[in-house]
């Protein structure tokens, strides 16, 4: 993969072919002198590749696909060499003649090229799996159909902790990068994804993930492999595999950190049958003591660095020499077989190397670790004097806990943020500037800090690096004066959505319950200042608390966004059709439990827009259009609600098709007046597809039902618009959270009633003007600002005597569902405030025209009124007479 | 032989002297640092092997290798690391050192490999 490089770099060392070849040649006579065992020679041999590697990878004397191929060979070839040296194959005579003949085969296709054939080919062995030319390789390309992956034994579990949750990223940065060079094959679009396969490649091997390490080889091989054709396909296919592998690896994780406590003590149980008694061997005595002392030496100035460096953060040699003092006590009771002591300084070791390299800053409750640890050595050094001169064995105490707080830390769950995240919330840089900037670091230059790194690549400045470090300390000192000492329960982030809804449950309870006390406390506010303070104080607090409940289940729409973005491509080529997806307000949040339950609907709807919405490239053509179609999702805020928007711009609902077939269902009377939008809408009717052949992707009639009612479920709305020739647009209007409403109180005689505040168009007083009956009286109606609008008196169907019959002497209230509306007769308005929603059991059943019970703040339950149920209500005493009541 | 061991872990070097005393007449000297072991060098050498720790104080392991080297000192080093330094050791190689340990060792393991190591040193010579 190169390296980016600034553009003067370039143009000063561009490579002649002189070079090339005097370079290839050098590094083949290196390679005659070399022999298996001979390590200082195999070094400089791939130092020799790594020169080859880098000229040809600045040569412009090289076309695109030869220098993909020289960058190839040479980096295998090294990674051969590497392993040799590591004594990491079987047969090193074998493997040191494929290195050999790899750079034999180098030096050949260099001198034909040279000679001036530039469609030079020439074989390399096998096992380096390089292909030129337009031959697709076709047997080592197959994808395996799932993934088998073992988890990796020797693994640092914070490291692996970390490399996981970094995944998803990877992988949504893999498939956006295939769907850019799906529509441009250019280079550069080539190399993205031949970087990421790379950078993947070397991050899995490293951690012992050979299955997946190997296969990301076999993937980038194929890309390369596959010249200057681009076997979409196939990669898609690869990073579905390789999400099947994260997924494994993530429940693997998930089972071996389940439920908190019983995963601790689990933990504890494991440990304490390791924590074996270890029995003191005579002869080992006298090193034992000096292994006492010295650590003793280190562990008391180790205790006086960490006391100097909460001022001084930055004080890289402290931390340094804490860092070491951890390294020696591990390498030596590694020696001495003291598995306790070597366990924690081991977890000490790796929170300190990510001090020391800048991705952590040794500051409160990380400090409260470190000062933790060191008092448990000490401790276990006491015991293990005391069990030397006593002649007893050792039986080092338990710290597994400790272990897990020190992981916790350096896999950064404890909120101390990183120098990377400072620096990107500051907006001084971005994500993948400190993703390859840790990269960088972790390959190449694992003695330089993070911050030295990203200064280097001149992507932040030092003073903003100093600012992000005295940040991140302060922050870390807040952050410990709020967290407690008992850190293992409390700090994991990871909890259960059961739980959290419990919590918000509650913290709605407590909203009712405050309400409740300060409707009481209104009598004596007026005579007591201090009551009044404190009641508001308290008031303030509890919807402080309410809001921040919810906002923790809040969640960006980025997600389902983006699986669309996928969907759309497979269906759209399905169906034969181009079309383009466009993305807008993809960070806009929701309740958890409203994305789930909109995924389904866009789906339907998405696929609505493909099959029956956006015509055929020719079709369009012939209309006019741009050959490809345009599909727009987009979210936004609008009055208390979240909008989701699809629009395409394809062909539009075609209202008599729709009519038609309404009426051929039944589900529409014939010759009955209905507005567009009322058409439109008859789409979310079951059974009614008017689709000509039924796809297997929909046209069902199934789709559009289940869209209507989880939309309902979630107490929002759909709304349809639609130009015929032009496009649709599918609006869907959702609450933002679901437990609870703002709602508008009505007053019926003495009872209130809520009206979801969504719902209210407008309240009026009519005229007796306004008033008219149809159907011989049976049925009422309202003319509002010309048209008819039925009315429903609410006190008939709650059978309560109200204050006013007469409507011109009450209050009627406006209510909508999407494009329907009717008017309930009410007696007066009363406040608009949130409700808690309680459903009303299953004791009651479902009642007509209700859809919930609200506690009032005064103690009392109030219905919330179903205002879809009563405006279907509403129709239906309107267009069968018979029915009215 | 005289052996030269750098490490800033006294107990590391005691443990190694234990290790070495197996062997036949050696003369140990001891360096707790590279910029002490540097110095060692130059004062007491030249010594017929190195074993060199790589995380030290003052100057690590693999720097004091380059500047033994850059001066022209061709004694034979043994590089010691740990599981995790693995892939850095292609490094030390091309830095300089003739050699690789990963510890923990077992004291054949150390025996051999600088039997090893001092072969090669004497073909080479």
């Amino acid at each position: 993969m190169t390296k980016p490089r600034s553009i003067i770099d370039s143009v000063i060392k561009d490579i002649t072919m002189e070079q090339l070849l005097e370079q290839i040649e050098k590094t083949v006579s290196r390679f005659v002198g070399v022999e298996a065992d001979d390590l200082a020679g195999l070094a400089d041999l791939h130092s020799q590749l790594e020169v080859v590697r880098d000229q040809a990878g600045q040569s412009s004397s090289l076309a695109a696909n030869q220098r993909e191929i020289v960058h190839t060979a040479s980096l295998e070839a090294g990674n051969l060499i590497e392993k040799i040296i590591l004594q990491e194959v079987d047969d090193v005579v074998e493997t040191l003649r494929i290195v050999g003949q790899t750079c034999e085969s180098l030096h050949t296709l260099l001198e034909q090229i040279s000679q001036g054939d530039s469609e030079a080919v020439v074989e390399f062995p096998a096992e380096l799996k390089i292909s030129q030319g337009d031959e697709k390789p076709e047997s080592t390309q197959t994808v395996p159909e799932k993934p088998k992956i073992s988890l990796p034994e020797n693994v640092d579990e914070a490291i692996f902790r970390e490399f996981l949750s970094s995944l998803p990223d990877v992988l949504t940065n893999l498939e956006s990068a295939i769907l850019a060079a799906e529509k441009d094959t250019n280079q550069e679009n080539r190399n993205t994804i031949a970087g990421i396969l790379h950078n993947l490649k070397g991050e899995t091997g490293l951690m012992g993930l050979q299955e997946i390490s190997g296969f990301c080889h076999e993937t980038e091989s194929l890309l390369i492999g596959a010249g200057s054709s681009f076997p979409a396909e196939k990669l898609f296919a690869a990073k579905d595999w390789l999400h099947d592998a994260m997924n494994q690896l993530s429940t693997g994780e998930v089972d071996s950190e389940s439920a908190g406590t019983d995963n601790q003590i689990e933990t504890a149980d494991e440990l304490h049958s390791q924590n074996e008694d270890i029995a003191i061997a005579e002869n080992d005595i006298p090193l034992i003591t000096d292994f006492i002392n010295e650590s003793n030496e280190h562990l008391e100035s180790a205790e006086e660095g960490i006391l100097g460096i909460e001022e001084n953060p930055e004080d890289t040699e402290t931390v340094n020499s804490i860092f070491r003092a951890f390294h020696t006590i591990k390498g030596v009771a590694g020696f001495l077989n003291l598995k306790p002591l070597g366990e924690l300084a081991h977890a000490t070791e790796n929170l300190l190397d990510l001090a020391r390299k800048g991705n952590l800053t040794l500051a409160g409750v990380i400090i409260d670790v470190v000062f933790e640890s060191i008092d448990a050595m000490k401790h276990m050094l006491v015991i293990l004097q005391q069990a030397m001169d006593e002649h007893q064995l050792f039986q080092a105490p338990d710290q597994s806990l400790l272990i897990e707080r020190i992981k916790m830390c350096a896999s950064g769950e404890i909120p101390t943020p990183r120098l990377g995240e400072q620096l990107i919330e500051q907006g001084v840089t971005d994500r993948s500037t400190v993703k390859d900037a840790l990269r960088e670091q972790n390959n190449e230059s694992p003695d330089k800090k993070l911050g030295e790194i990203l200064v280097e690549k001149k992507c932040v400045d030092p003073g903003q690096v100093k600012q992000a470090l005295q940040n991140q300390s302060n922050q870390a000192k807040t952050t410990a004066q709020k967290t407690n000492k008992k850190i293992v329960n409390e700090s994991t982030i990871k909890i259960t959505t059961s739980r959290l809804d419990s919590l918000i449950n509650m913290v709605g309870e407590l909203m009712v319950t405050q309400s409740m006390v300060g409707q009481d406390l209104v009598n004596y506010l007026d005579t007591n200042e201090r009551l009044e303070r404190n009641s508001r104080q308290l008031n303030k607090i509890t919807r402080d608390l309410q809001e921040l409940s919810m906002s923790m289940r809040m969640v960006p729409v980025q997600g389902t966004f983006q699986k669309m973005a996928r969907l759309i491509r497979d269906l759209s080529r399905k169906a034969g059709k181009e079309i383009e997806f466009k993305m807008e307000g993809a960070d806009t949040e929701l309740d958890r439990n409203v994305v789930e339950y909109v995924a389904d609907p866009l789906v339907h709807m998405v696929r609505n827009s493909i099959d029956h919405g956006v015509e055929s490239p020719q079709q369009r053509e012939e209309a006019g259009k741009p050959r490809t179609g345009q599909i727009k999702l987009s979210a936004f805020h609008q009055g208390g609600n979240i909008v989701i928007e699809i629009a395409d711009d394809g062909k539009g609902l075609d209202r008599e098709r729709i009519l038609r077939k309404a009426i051929k269902n039944g589900v529409v009377k014939e010759g009955q007046e209905l507005s567009d939008q009322e058409v439109y809408r008859l789409i979310f009717h079951a059974g009614l597809s008017t689709a000509e052949k039924v796809t297997d992707i929909s046209g069902r009639g199934v789709g559009m039902d289940v869209v209507r009612k989880n939309i309902e479920t979630l107490r929002g709305r759909v709304d349809i618009d639609s130009t015929p020739g032009q496009g649709t647009v599918f609006s869907i209007r959702l609450p933002l959270t679901m437990a609870v409403i703002e709602g508008q109180i009505v007053t019926i005689a003495n009872e209130k009633y809520i009206i979801p505040l969504l719902a209210v168009e407008r309240s009026l007083r009519p005229t007796p003007e306004q008033m008219s009956s149809i159907y011989g009286g049976k049925a009422e109606t309202i003319m509002i600002h010309g048209d008819l609008l039925p009315l429903i008196r609410l006190y008939k169907l709650f059978n309560i005597e109200p204050r006013a019959t007469d409507p011109c002497e009450g209050l009627v209230v406006i209510v909508a569902d999407g494009e329907n509306r009717c008017c309930l007769l009410v007696d007066d308005l009363a406040d608009q405030q949130q409700v808690v929603i309680k459903s009303l059991g299953s004791y009651l059943g479902s009642i007509q025209g209700v859809s919930g019970g609200a506690i009032m703040g005064d103690g009392n339950v109030s219905l919330i009124l179903d205002i879809p149920g009563l405006i279907k209500l509403a129709q239906v005493s309107n267009a069968t007479p018979a029915l009215a009541s | 032989m005289k052996i030269m061991l750098v490490d800033d872990s006294r107990t590391m070097r005691n443990i190694w002297k234990k290790v070495l005393g197996k062997m036949n007449e050696t003369e140990i000297t001891e360096a707790e640092d590279g910029a002490k072991g540097l110095l060692a060098v130059e004062e007491h050498g030249p010594f017929d092997l190195i074993l060199l720790d790589w995380n030290m104080p003052n100057m690590d392991g693999i720097t004091m290798l380059k500047k033994v080297r850059g001066k022209n000192i061709s004694t034979p080093v043994i590089m010691v690391t740990t599981e995790a330094e693995k892939p850095r050791i292609i490094e030390a190689l091309k830095a300089g050192a003739s050699n690789y340990m990963v510890k923990p060792f077992t004291p054949d393991a150390l025996q051999s490999k600088i039997k090893e190591t001092m072969k090669k040193a004497s073909a080479l010579a």
